[in-house]
């Protein structure tokens, strides 16, 4: 069952990833042509997934989206990792007064809404998908320190780091050979649900016009317009949502999955070492 | 005389993601009312299986063939839930998980008790009587405190105080004198050999501690992958071991010159191996023994053994 | 070669570090060269915490150890920290999980530049493997994937490259089944015969430092109680805690001890029938009986 979920998001997801590569090949149509004759336009077997009011073709626009949502994705993702990853990592395993200074000041970014913060910059920047990024990535980065110093304070603890520093191994070694390896795992359960927050975030922003805007084909942006004409065209909102739950939900599913595989692992290790 | 346990022809197999894992191999034991065996043998030996597959507590995937009988009654399910922590208990070799932590060691003693149906009065006394009789020190402070307050020791203690609180008629402990020092390891032994004795209850043993096997214990049954290879007294365990394996063991003891004993490493194979499962790494091992299992031949009062050669 | 002099050790903790543990009291032990020293006591006698700051892991709050004639009290001098390697309880512990073996064996050398080239070093590893008897092909797996006494013969593998002349093996048996623990015990004999490393070898397993040790000690609440040749030690204990602690490794029916809370004085007053007034004041230092034979208490040799 586990099994079955996990590969389902995996397939999902690399779907998503090919369209978002080859989006332009898998359309006839062009996303940004208008066609005013046939605006609203119910889905067809020309356009697939139907027109919206400027008559442009929404399963074009779909494809096209999904670049945007995984790249934003993406992006956020790894330089938040990044940063909160290494700043965790010395954090945790630096001298202790820098260890409270540093998480002193995290506590107090953790302490304002983040939700708000992010809209606020993101005002203030203006719209784009620059500054969405860097609107997102101002406050993202504090979980993963967090998270990551949390697990270096217990991994610094282990018998093999005690080892290493008995075998006279250096502070770096210990830190991006023993210990950092050792995080990857729940770094990465975590990464793939945080992703998952980031591309709904990401959309909500559009969303709210604060992101990318038209006529630049963002989901979020898309739904936002569709809701206008929720009663006469439904379709127009359907099809943006349903692509970005679908995106929310493969990653959530692939986090969840991942989490279970790294558990089994460890299980078979704690067997194994009890037998000895 | 009855038995009070009797275990036939006991295989148990475990499932190892679609693969069967051989733990016990048609184990028949008797146990009389008031014995103490001794379950001796090494990791993967199949003990804490036995002991598991008595208690019905072997986890979910495991298939059992054969039969368990406790006061001549088939072991089913429902019956195990009545016996488990009242006719039978199993001490378990974990002492720091075996406590909750967020109860205090009276809750957690009184809620054993609570299906006794004993006035509240007469708990708390019977806990007191009982953390006294295990020799805990101070034993009017105990019930008060939280397992994180507490020692290994005087946890493992509180378990034994627990387990032998509805007077259980079977005992089984697992590994108790695991990891203590001599002192610690001798209180203990002393502390259970006392406690099951002036009860008359039933005690199986699991340990790889042959010394504290033959302090303790009537009868000790050497185990080696999965399968009993000998039954002896224990006052002739360290004499009169006849078994190779037994006779390894003893050998490998730094008194006796630490002898590496032929033992075979790692998980034990599962593929089924036709013959004596010693066979592979015995030193005495005749042709026929590769090719049929030796049965447990008799070799004196209360001692079976089974091997081709030395029977 | 490693002396401890007076080394004290206290762990704080609580409310603004007002709970003290004394893990160790001015503990003095002078290791020789090429010996084999064995140290007994139970869990909590601090046998470990002086393992521990023998091997660098560990500062002590006060005391100075010597190696050489080079002393230290807060860090250890690079130079000794790689002559001086341990193995452990747990062999699955010594290894990170994640690291197959052979980098787990070669790291070491290769971050201390041990060897030039790669072919010295893989030559190196095999040599090692074939002295702990593994299978060159454990390399290539994980420790996971290995038995408990594979493992701990790899840990050892793995110091016994770093060339070390002390090896502190803290219960390197008592996580090991009967015959696993044999097999540990004459590698590290062989081993310690061949290269002479010195070897402190903490245990409560009396018959097995009885078989390995020339030397050993016994230590109770923190203090070493008693030192001498091992053989003497066993035939002739003199401190009352040495009888008990031998008498109960020979299944002889002994009193259970009581945990003292002993600030001063001597640990082991609360369960000493012999106890006098100097004993609660001043903890008896460690006196010569006879030869190597050092007991810490007042009334050593004179009672029963």
């Amino acid at each position: 069952m586990h099994k079955l979920t996990f590969r389902a998001a995996a397939l999902l997801l690399g779907l998503l990833v090919i369209i978002a590569l080859l989006g332009p090949l898998l359309t006839p149509h062009d996303p940004f042509s208008q066609n005013l004759d046939l605006r609203l336009a119910p889905p067809s077997g020309k356009y697939w997934l139907g027109t919206d009011e400027l008559g442009r073709c929404i399963y074009t626009r779909l494809l096209l989206g999904t670049r945007y949502s995984l790249l934003i994705g993406v992006v956020v993702v790894t330089v938040n990792a990044l940063i909160g990853t290494l700043l965790g990592l010395f954090i945790g395993y630096g001298p202790k007064g820098m260890d409270s200074a540093v998480m002193g000041i995290i506590d107090i970014l953790m302490a304002f809404p983040g939700m708000i913060l992010t809209l606020a910059v993101a005002g203030i920047l203006g719209p784009g998908l620059l500054n969405m990024i860097v609107a997102l990535t101002l406050l993202g980065w504090v979980n993963y320190a967090r998270f990551v110093r949390g697990m270096v304070l217990s991994l610094k603890e282990e018998e093999y780091v005690e080892n290493a520093r008995m075998l006279g191994l250096g502070q770096a070694t210990i830190l991006f050979k023993h210990i950092l390896p050792n995080c990857l795992g729940s770094l990465l359960v975590y990464a793939s649900m945080n992703m998952a927050g980031v591309i709904l975030m990401a959309a909500g922003l559009s969303f709210l016009g604060l992101g990318i805007q038209e006529p630049y084909p963002e989901w979020g942006a898309m739904l936002n317009k569709g809701k206008n004409f929720l009663r006469a065209a439904p379709h127009l909102a359907i099809f943006p949502g349903l692509a970005i739950m679908l995106t929310t939900l493969a990653f959530n599913l692939l986090g969840d999955g991942l989490r279970d595989r790294l558990q089994g692992e460890g299980e078979v290790f704690l067997i194994k070492s009890e037998k000895g | 005389m009855s038995a009070l346990l009797q275990i036939e022809r006991l295989s148990v197999t475990y499932n190892l993601n679609g693969r069967a894992l051989p733990a016990l191999q048609e184990v028949d034991l008797c146990l009389a009312p008031g014995e103490k065996l001794g379950l001796v043998g090494e990791s993967g030996a199949g003990k804490t299986t036995l002991a598991s597959a008595v208690m019905g507590l072997l986890p979910r995937g495991a298939t059992v063939k054969g039969a368990i009988l406790f006061k001549g009654q088939t072991l089913s399910s429902p019956l195990l839930a009545r016996l488990r922590g009242r006719e039978m208990v199993l001490i378990p070799q974990n002492v720091y998980n075996s406590l909750n932590p967020v109860f205090s060691i009276g809750q957690q003693m009184e809620d054993l008790l609570v299906k006794a149906q004993l006035p509240r009065q007469k708990r708390q006394q019977l806990i007191l009587e009982l953390l006294g009789k295990v020799r805990l020190p101070r034993p009017q402070e105990l019930p008060g405190s939280y397992p994180h307050q507490l020692s290994g020791g005087m946890k493992q203690r509180i378990l034994l105080a627990m387990g032998l609180s509805r007077s259980p008629s079977l005992v089984l402990a697992d590994e108790p004198t695991k990891g203590l020092d001599p002192v610690r390891r001798m209180g203990i032994l002393r502390l259970v050999k006392e406690l099951v004795s002036r009860n008359g209850q039933s005690l199986i043993l699991i340990t790889h501690d042959l010394k504290a096997a033959v302090y303790l214990c009537d009868t000790v049954a050497l185990m080696y992958r999965g399968e009993l290879v000998e039954i002896i007294p224990a006052s002739c365990l360290l004499t009169a071991g006849l078994h190779p394996y037994t006779r390894a063991l003893l050998a490998a003891a730094p008194e006796r010159g630490l002898a590496i004993p032929a033992c075979g490493e790692g998980p034990p194979s599962p593929a089924a191996v036709q013959g004596c499962p010693y066979s592979l790494v015995c030193p005495i091992c005749l042709p026929a023994c590769r090719k049929k299992k030796p049965p447990l031949f008799s070799v004196g009062p209360g001692h079976m053994v089974r091997c081709g050669k030395v029977a | 070669m490693l002396e401890f002099r007076q080394v004290e050790m206290v762990f704080r903790s609580g409310r603004s570090r007002k709970k003290a543990v004394y893990a160790l009291r001015s503990v003095s032990l002078r290791l020789e060269e090429q010996e084999i020293f064995g140290l007994m006591g139970e869990s909590g006698s601090g046998k470990s915490t002086l393992g521990r700051i023998a091997l660098g892991l560990l500062a002590p709050s006060a005391g100075e150890i010597c190696w050489d004639g080079t002393c230290w009290t807060r860090s250890m001098p690079k130079k000794v920290r790689l002559a001086i390697q341990g193995i452990f309880q747990n062999p699955y512990g010594a290894f990170n999980p994640r690291h197959k073996l052979a980098y787990a064996l070669a790291e070491p050398l290769l971050k201390h530049r041990l060897v030039r080239s790669k072919e010295e070093r893989e030559a190196a590893v095999r040599v090692m493997l074939r002295r702990v008897n593994i299978d060159e092909g454990c390399l290539d797996k994980y420790p996971s994937q290995l038995s408990g006494g594979q493992v701990q013969r790899l840990a050892l593998a793995r110091i016994l490259l770093m060339q070390p002349r002390l090896i502190v093996a803290d219960e390197p048996t008592t996580m090991l089944d009967l015959s696993i623990q044999a097999q540990v015990i004459r590698l590290l004999q062989t081993v310690q015969q061949e290269t002479k490393t010195a070897l402190l070898f903490i245990s409560h397993d009396v018959p097995v430092v009885t078989a390995l040790a020339r030397r050993a000690g016994i230590m109770y609440g923190g203090r070493l109680v008693e030192v001498g040749l091992v053989d003497e030690l066993i035939a002739q204990p003199r401190h009352p805690y040495t009888q008990v602690f031998l008498a109960a490794a020979r299944e002889q029916t002994v009193p259970e001890l009581q945990q003292g809370e002993q600030k001063e004085g001597c640990p082991y007053v609360v369960n000493c029938r012999q106890a006098g007034a100097e004993c609660l004041s001043y903890a008896p230092p460690l006196r010569p009986v006879s030869g190597e034979h050092y007991v810490a208490c007042y009334w050593a040799g004179q009672c029963k």
